[in-house]
């Protein structure tokens, strides 16, 4: 007997360029931008959240300043995702609201900043939105581990150096 | 060096109470690191001296806590060692 299952969400492949946003001594800033989009997802994120809860958005980008000034030191970050990919949270504890930024940690030189929302439940993943952000994050680092074991993708610095375009395939 | 413009914008709405809060924030947290650093101690032995879930330390460390008096004194006292000083002026 076989059963098939159909899945009720399409799957597309999405193209992605990292871009880098800002340079920092101790650690640098990027975030991925989607085919056709006019912004990254960080940029996103900060567009959606910065007027409907300005205090929190604004400490997140002064956190990420001392994060580039003095280092991206494991107390900034709460650790999402799996124990088999680098997805972290910005910040761990807010005073105004459980607002979520997903993101990267190569090497804690490099942070690639995703994208995310307000976490009213007990996981992420029973949230649709914050279980995209993070899943999409996770194949972006499948994607530049591998590149990184070949050499392709490296770290010089705090510059993430190579080819850093990618297609990921996302359920609609 | 490359900033973002929208980063930017969202800076200009800091105010400097803001910043300063934040780094001090930081500062505490760091320090206390460090302490617990010189004293060969982990962040759960810290919890265990005050009595405390290592959640709770978590947060207070984080750097993001708004700290009472009360808790620096606690910590303070746990470590045996002050985490602030505060500056005053030399009396001749």
């Amino acid at each position: 007997m076989f059963i098939f299952a159909t899945s009720k969400f399409k799957i597309m492949q999405q193209n992605l360029l990292i871009e880098l946003l800002e340079d920092g001594s101790k650690v640098s800033l990027y975030s991925p931008r989607f085919d056709g989009e006019e912004f990254t997802e960080f940029e996103k994120f900060l567009l959606k959240y910065k007027d409907v809860y300005p205090k929190d958005v604004a400490q997140i980008v002064y956190r990420l300043d001392i994060i580039k000034r003095d280092g991206a030191e494991d107390r900034h970050f709460r650790y999402e995702g799996t124990k088999r990919d680098r997805v972290m949270a910005l910040p761990s504890h807010l005073e105004t609201a459980s607002l979520r930024l997903f993101l990267l940690n190569i090497q804690s030189r490099v942070l690639i900043l995703g994208n995310g929302g307000i976490k009213d439940t007990a996981t992420y993943q029973e949230d649709n939105h914050l279980n995209r952000c993070v899943e999409t994050l996770q194949k972006i680092d499948i994607q530049i581990k591998t590149m990184e074991r070949q050499n392709i993708i490296t770290v010089n610095g705090t510059k993430l150096l190579g080819p850093l375009s990618f297609v990921i395939e996302i359920e609609e | 060096m490359k900033t973002n413009k929208l980063l930017d914008e969202i800076r200009q709405t800091m105010t400097p109470e803001m910043k300063r809060q934040m780094e001090l924030s930081v500062k505490i947290a760091n320090r206390i690191y460090e302490i617990l650093e010189e004293k060969g101690l982990s962040q759960k032995d810290l919890a265990h001296l005050l009595g405390k879930t290592e959640t709770e330390v978590s947060r207070w460390l984080s750097g993001t806590h708004n700290m009472t008096m009360a808790t620096i004194a606690k910590i303070s006292a746990a470590l045996d060692t002050d985490i602030v000083q505060v500056t005053t002026r030399q009396r001749r």
